[in-house]
């Protein structure tokens, strides 16, 4: 406070105007409750909102469901390029996201609630003002910083994990930081080096869309991973390599030349040559430039990859570069947490006289700043972004902002000292600047077509790219980590409580590393361990991962948060700490870490479990695969309407875990907590089974209640609390459960849940994202997949009241999933001809319980010339 | 000397000698250890109790149970002492059918209050492992306004009845044979207010002729209804697992097999409480040698028909060709994570048990309760490996889950040992627990013949 100076009077004036001010930027149009309901708005009946979820200024287009004025499920938009209707874990959390009791509610000075005031009077303090921003896409914020930038205020941009490493090898191969667009629609063969095809929700549906086995004619397409620790990719993938991280540029570079240390690149070049404009070399985004310029040189006859201008505002240029502060008398950061993911910035941050931060918690940053500013949820303001292909997306509130929370315009606004103006009026007055659509269809269809940025035809000059030699005894690869990224997402229970995709683990931070290299260090799966780069060291529990790769540690992010969140608060260690380091040195600590995973056995154990088998198997009938119902003494269960079932696609699942985190979401599923999920309790409906197969390859399966005609829960219930009903759905009566478990015992997949204590959430503020069509389950009963009947019972409703024919519903999985794998309808229709696929099976069919759900067994296209 | 030349009576005590050695208990002052036992096991109830109420506040979760152990101590406990009631129905309902009195009639009120009160503890924890216990009694057949009716095609409504059956007859059976016997206290007693108390509870027996005919009618026929409900009651118990199709539970040699345990498991329990009776009130005259190796050779059968069971799972495992099947019993128990609980119990119930074949050793009260101590111990963790050992690894590797039991599993075990102790320690001290008249009854006809 000593900064301020403050007389008698001024302080009066000051106290008396933060009266009058009401603390708010701008005048708010109230968001309430309808005195008068309009026609369209019938309670027990979900409105749909077209939005934009933004990552990294990047926008992703989602459908939000809103229950009377309050948001409580995200699906992806169709329409929108970013989404075509799928969606990660992270979207479908973000409704936990904005109900978290966590956030930033009030403006703080040092802690203390402090005023709007306050903050205007700060950034009208003469001196050198510096702006830090997220990376942002959005035309109107764009338009703001350059009056900013005018005004002679420095303005810069951070994110850990945005696009650099990418813009950079296109400087070297292209010579401009172009951005890669990947089109993986037309690619035959497709190799990955360390890339992201799965999470990435374009290219995994596109890369799936290439991979629909119908029979043993169907023209796959061929993935092959190079990576450091197995990922979404490599279980997709036909040949996967676990390799070094610094010895991917060496594989780049073999493959350009024809030919490598390792015996198996020269096949892999020749079938990228032989598939010409068909193939694709994707580079991860965490690999160095080199990778990404040798990529480029790779895809030089590509028809697969497009370059377009970056769609971020100055990516790749000098402004995504942390600010050294000097000289600097006020810092107003807008989002992001940089004294978290860019530990040594804090220390920057408080050398600085005046700091003003805007975000969602009250984080490190927050903690390091003078002034902490709430600031609004994606689902809570107007906004414009463009999606990664520059596709422009609206951002529309689906509710008043719960905290009075700023945006970042609000921020820029208040720089400018701009008369405050209504947010929606602002974007819809600028919104023909940018595009000839009406800005209410805009808003409706929620992205712009033929808003994508154009294609810059650019050829790779023929230079001699030098795979850089780093190399350290154990290697370090840092991974943002699928669920909580950068941190910014880890106080989401949800997210948290997900089993990671690879280790099943939740609730934690591990670093994973192969079984021979675990063995060398003389380390088990739960003994901490101490990585030390730049004299900076961090301890963190070891998990093994089988097809990790040797000498070489993986490590991801999000975690060791120190902020004020409570979720997050106390999880493992920041693996910033050691960004940038090659090599890790490695010591045994005598402690250990219990660490809660959802499977204690990665091993299949001879089970006919994930089944799978090559295309020639296929084409060869070598596939033997139980089909067909098992001979039953028992009378069939009575039959009428739909009958529905469904079929998962294990080809195309990727394990990537969206669709447990949509069945969580849509069918209010409670959190359980560390403990309880080690002790096996955890209550999710929907689990991804992982297994290590007989070639070491990792496969997965999702595995949810599989609706069994012949149900073995069913005839053990003493109370017939579960029973079938005449459209093929295996039921539970909740309300008539007196806790036996019996069905669980006699399940043979073992997905029934048991609610061990009262594990539903009484925060007042998290149910409000609960979905009222869905029971919240009591203490003592148990529960299992409904395959979303109150969709079906919905979709059912319609279509009797509105005298037409069923339109046939998606469950929450299958709407989630991002390459379509799963698939659900009646029987008889939908279902019917993936049913009469020659590799369709019934998992445990030998059991007699002829499931509704069954599988697609896992088809791969491995190149003959490797064995 | 052979078996049957040996006198179930030992001497010729007087009617009056038998009635003061074997009533007087009911009114002699406490002794020392009996108060000690009575506070240790009273201590021990009310921590039971405690544990009850931890679980029933706060859920089930308290408990190790988890998805796939889904069962685990609750239902171990019930199977064990359900099975151990066993032994009581068998010796006093199904030797009093067969006209085995010589060797039935020291003991039966022992094993009947044996019995009584491990079906108390059994029939606690089908009720507590609930997820709502509040709503038990929809496993009861009732007319409920909703006309909802238990699902009958699982074993659970039948299990149900068949506790609630074997308790109500146990009860009734029990209480009939005690009749005489409380009208022997009531004429004895030294006090008033103790001969008004056996009073009321003799309901007027005067052991006119008539009355015994009557008595003797109603015994008979009680044995009767419960001889059958000792093969009934553990086979319906089977079913909740033998109906089902998990690895290890599903098996057509149940039935049998766990009425041969729950026999096993009962007399087991009767030579760990006689031996010391027999000590502590010096019975020495009416439990006999002769007793103990009929218990001796008893636990010797049914532990031949348990050995033949385990043989049998292993053998039809293998002959199954089932992976499923043979994974579980021929490498998850054996071999497996709580492979230690498979050999103990193998020890305990098969090898332990040979030495039964030394005439010596059965007629040796320590040796024959060490053996009886080993074989509760065994029985028991048969039931762990059919219940956890099977659910922990079932048919897909991904569900697999180790089970670990809590504090309030052990305590709540523990617990009702002490309360079934208290329950015990209660019964010595108010009822007569040979039956006198009975006995009485006994050494006329043994000096007729």
């Amino acid at each position: 406070m000593s900064s301020l100076k403050l007389s008698r009077r001024s302080l009066f004036k000051l106290a008396g105007a933060a009266s009058l001010a009401a603390c708010s930027s701008r005048p708010a149009r109230q968001i309430l409750p309808y005195v008068k309901q309009p026609p369209e708005l019938v309670p027990g009946v979900a409105q749909y909102y077209a939005t934009s979820l933004v990552e990294d200024g990047l926008a992703t287009g989602v459908i939000v469901e809103a229950h009377i004025g309050r948001p409580t499920k995200i699906e992806g938009n169709p329409d929108h390029p970013a989404s075509l209707g799928g969606t990660r874990a992270i979207e479908q959390a973000a409704v936990l996201g904005l109900y978290d009791p966590d956030r930033l509610q009030d403006i703080t000075e040092r802690g203390a609630p402090a005023s709007w005031t306050a903050i205007d009077h700060a950034l009208g303090a003469r001196g050198r003002m510096h702006v830090l921003l997220e990376p942002t896409t959005s035309p109107l914020v764009i338009a703001l910083i350059e009056r900013v930038r005018a005004a002679g205020i420095g303005v810069s941009f951070w994110s850990p994990f945005e696009r650099r490493e990418s813009l950079a090898g296109n400087a070297i191969a292209l010579g401009r930081p172009l951005q890669t667009q990947l089109d993986l629609g037309n690619a035959d063969v497709i190799v990955s080096l360390d890339g992201d095809l799965a999470t990435d929700l374009v290219a995994a549906r596109q890369a799936a869309d290439r991979r629909r086995v119908v029979d043993a004619s169907s023209a796959i397409s061929r993935i092959y991973a190079i990576e450091t620790g197995p990922s979404p990719t490599g279980i997709i993938a036909d040949h996967r390599w676990a390799v070094r991280p610094s010895d991917v540029a060496r594989v780049a570079a073999g493959l350009l030349r024809g030919n490598g240390e390792l015996p198996w690149i020269a096949a892999v070049a020749r079938d990228l040559k032989r598939a010409g404009s068909r193939a694709v070399v994707v580079a991860g985004e965490r690999q160095p430039s080199e990778v990404h310029a040798l990529a480029a040189q790779l895809n030089a006859a590509s028809a697969c990859v497009k370059y377009i201008e970056p769609v971020v505002f100055e990516a790749g240029q000098p402004s995504h570069e942390l600010p050294d502060l000097d000289g600097i008398d006020t810092l107003v950061i807008l989002g992001g947490n940089p004294a978290y993911t860019a530990p040594a910035f804090s220390g920057r941050i408080a050398a600085v006289q005046t700091s003003i931060y805007l975000g969602l918690y009250a984080n490190e940053t927050a903690a390091a700043c003078q002034f902490a500013v709430p600031a609004a949820h994606d689902l809570e303001r107007w906004d414009v972004a463009r999606g990664p292909d520059g596709t422009l997306s609206p951002i529309q509130p689906l509710i008043q902002p719960l905290f009075d929370g700023r945006t970042v315009a609000d921020m820029l606004h208040a720089i400018l000292h701009d008369r405050p103006q209504i947010a929606r009026d602002e974007l819809a007055a600028a919104w023909p600047k940018w595009s000839a659509m009406p800005f209410d269809e805009a808003l409706a269809r929620g992205a712009v077509p033929d808003t994508a940025a154009p294609h810059v035809e650019v050829k790779p000059r023929e230079i001699a790219i030098v795979p850089p030699q780093a190399s350290a005894p154990i290697e370090l690869a840092i991974r943002p980590h699928p669920f909580v990224y950068d941190g910014r997402y880890t106080n989401n229970p949800w997210l948290l409580e997900l089993s990671e995709p690879i280790t099943k683990l939740t609730w934690d931070q591990a670093v994973q590393l192969s079984p021979a290299t675990a063995a060398s260090l003389g380390v088990a799966t739960g003994d901490v361990i101490e990585l030390e780069a730049f004299d900076r060291a961090i301890a963190v529990p070891v998990v093994i991962v089988h097809g990790h790769a040797e000498n070489a540690v993986t490590l991801h992010t999000g975690f060791g948060r120190m902020g004020t969140e409570a979720i997050a608060r106390g999880i493992g260690a920041n693996a910033f700490v050691l960004a940038g380091a090659h090599g890790v040195r490695i010591t045994r600590t005598s402690r250990t870490h219990e660490l809660a995973f959802t499977m204690e056995s990665p091993w299949e154990h001879g089970r006919p479990v994930a089944l799978g088998g090559t295309l020639h198997q296929l084409a060869t009938h070598d596939l033997e695969l139980p089909h067909g119902p098992e001979p039953t003494l028992l009378s069939p269960m009575p039959r009428s309407g739909p009958q529905w079932a469904m079929q998962i696609d294990l080809t195309t699942c990727t394990g990537c875990t969206a669709c447990v985190m949509a069945c969580a979401a849509e069918n209010n599923s409670p959190v359980v907590g560390k403990q309880q999920v080690k002790n096996g309790r955890d209550m999710h409906w929907l689990r991804i089974d992982r297994y290590i197969d007989d070639a070491g390859a990792m496969v997965v399966q999702p595995m949810a209640c599989q609706h069994c005609e012949n149900a073995p829960c069913e005839y053990v219930c003493p109370v017939g609390a579960t029973t079938h009903s005449p459209e093929g759905l295996n039921e539970m009566a909740y309300n008539r459960c007196v806790g036996t478990r019996f069905c669980s015992n006699n399940c043979p997949y073992k997905v029934r849940r048991f609610n061990w204590f009262d594990f539903k959430t009484h925060d007042k503020l998290r149910v409000l994202g609960a979905n009222p069509n869905v029971t919240v389950r009591d203490r003592g009963v148990m529960e299992k997949c409904t395959y979303c009947v109150q969709r079906l019972r919905r979709a059912e409703i319609d279509a009797t009241v509105q005298h037409r024919a069923l339109a046939v519903p998606q469950t929450a999985c299958q709407q989630a999933c991002p390459t379509r794998a799963i698939a659900f309808g009646r029987l008889d229709v939908e279902i019917a001809e993936l049913r009469r696929r020659p590799h369709s099976y019934a998992e445990l069919r030998d059991q007699g319980t002829r499931p509704r759900t069954q599988y697609l067994a896992r088809i791969r296209n491995p190149n003959p010339e490797i064995t | 000397m052979t078996d049957g030349d040996d006198p179930v009576i030992v001497g010729n005590p007087s009617d009056t000698a038998l009635s003061d050695q074997l009533l007087s208990h009911t009114w002699q002052p406490l002794s020392r250890g009996w108060k000690l036992a009575f506070a240790i096991t009273g201590a021990g109830t009310l921590m039971l109790l405690y544990m009850i109420t931890l679980t029933v506040l706060r859920g089930i979760g308290m408990w190790g149970n988890n998805i796939p152990t889904a069962w685990a101590f609750g239902i171990i406990n019930f199977v064990w002492w359900i099975g151990i009631g066993h032994a009581g129905t068998f010796i006093s309902a199904i030797l009093l059918v067969l006209e085995q009195q010589h060797i039935r009639t020291s003991i039966n009120r022992f094993t009947e209050g044996m019995t009584l009160f491990a079906v108390v503890q059994a029939g606690m924890f089908p009720l507590l492992h609930l997820g709502r216990p509040w709503f038990a009694y929809w496993l009861f057949p009732y007319p409920s306004v909703m006309d909802m009716w238990p699902q009958v095609r699982s074993a659970l409504p039948w299990d149900a009845a068949a506790v609630s059956t074997y308790l109500l007859v146990s009860i009734m059976f029990w209480y009939l044979g005690l009749i005489p016997d409380l009208a022997g206290v009531r004429d004895r007693a030294p006090t008033l207010r103790r001969r008004r108390v056996y009073g009321v509870f003799a309901l007027g027996w005067s052991g006119s002729v008539q009355q015994w005919r009557h008595y003797k009618i109603a015994y008979l026929t009680l044995a009767g209804l419960a001889t059958p409900l000792v093969v009934s009651v553990h086979s319906i118990v089977s079913l909740d697992f033998a109906e089902s199709a998990l690895p290890g539970w599903h098996s057509t040699i149940f039935p049998p097999f766990f009425v041969a345990g729950a026999i096993f498991s009962g007399f087991a329990l009767v030579v760990t409480l006689i031996v010391p009776a027999r000590r502590v009130f010096k019975l020495y005259n009416v439990i006999t040698p002769r007793h103990l190796d009929m218990m001796g050779k008893l636990m010797l059968v049914t532990s031949s028909i348990i050995a033949y069971s385990y043989i049998c799972e292993l053998f039809l495992a293998w002959w199954s060709g089932n992976r499923y099947e043979m994974f579980e019993q021929l490498h998850e128990r054996p071999f497996g994570f709580y492979a230690v609980g498979f050999w103990i119990m193998i020890s305990c119930n098969c090898l332990i048990t040979q030495l039964l074949w030394s005439r010596r050793i059965r007629r040796s009260a320590v040796a024959l309760f060490i053996i009886a101590a080993f074989v509760n111990v065994g029985m028991w963790l048969e039931r762990f490996e059919i219940i956890v050992v099977s659910l922990t690894r079932d048919f897909l590797p991904s569900s697999w889950h180790q089970y670990m039991p809590t504090y309030v599993d052990i305590c709540i075990l523990a617990g009702t040992l002490c309360f079934f102790g208290l329950l015990f320690l209660t019964f010595l001290r108010l009822v007569p627990f040979v039956p006198v008249a009975e006995l009485k009854e006994l050494k006329r006809e043994e000096e007729h013949a």
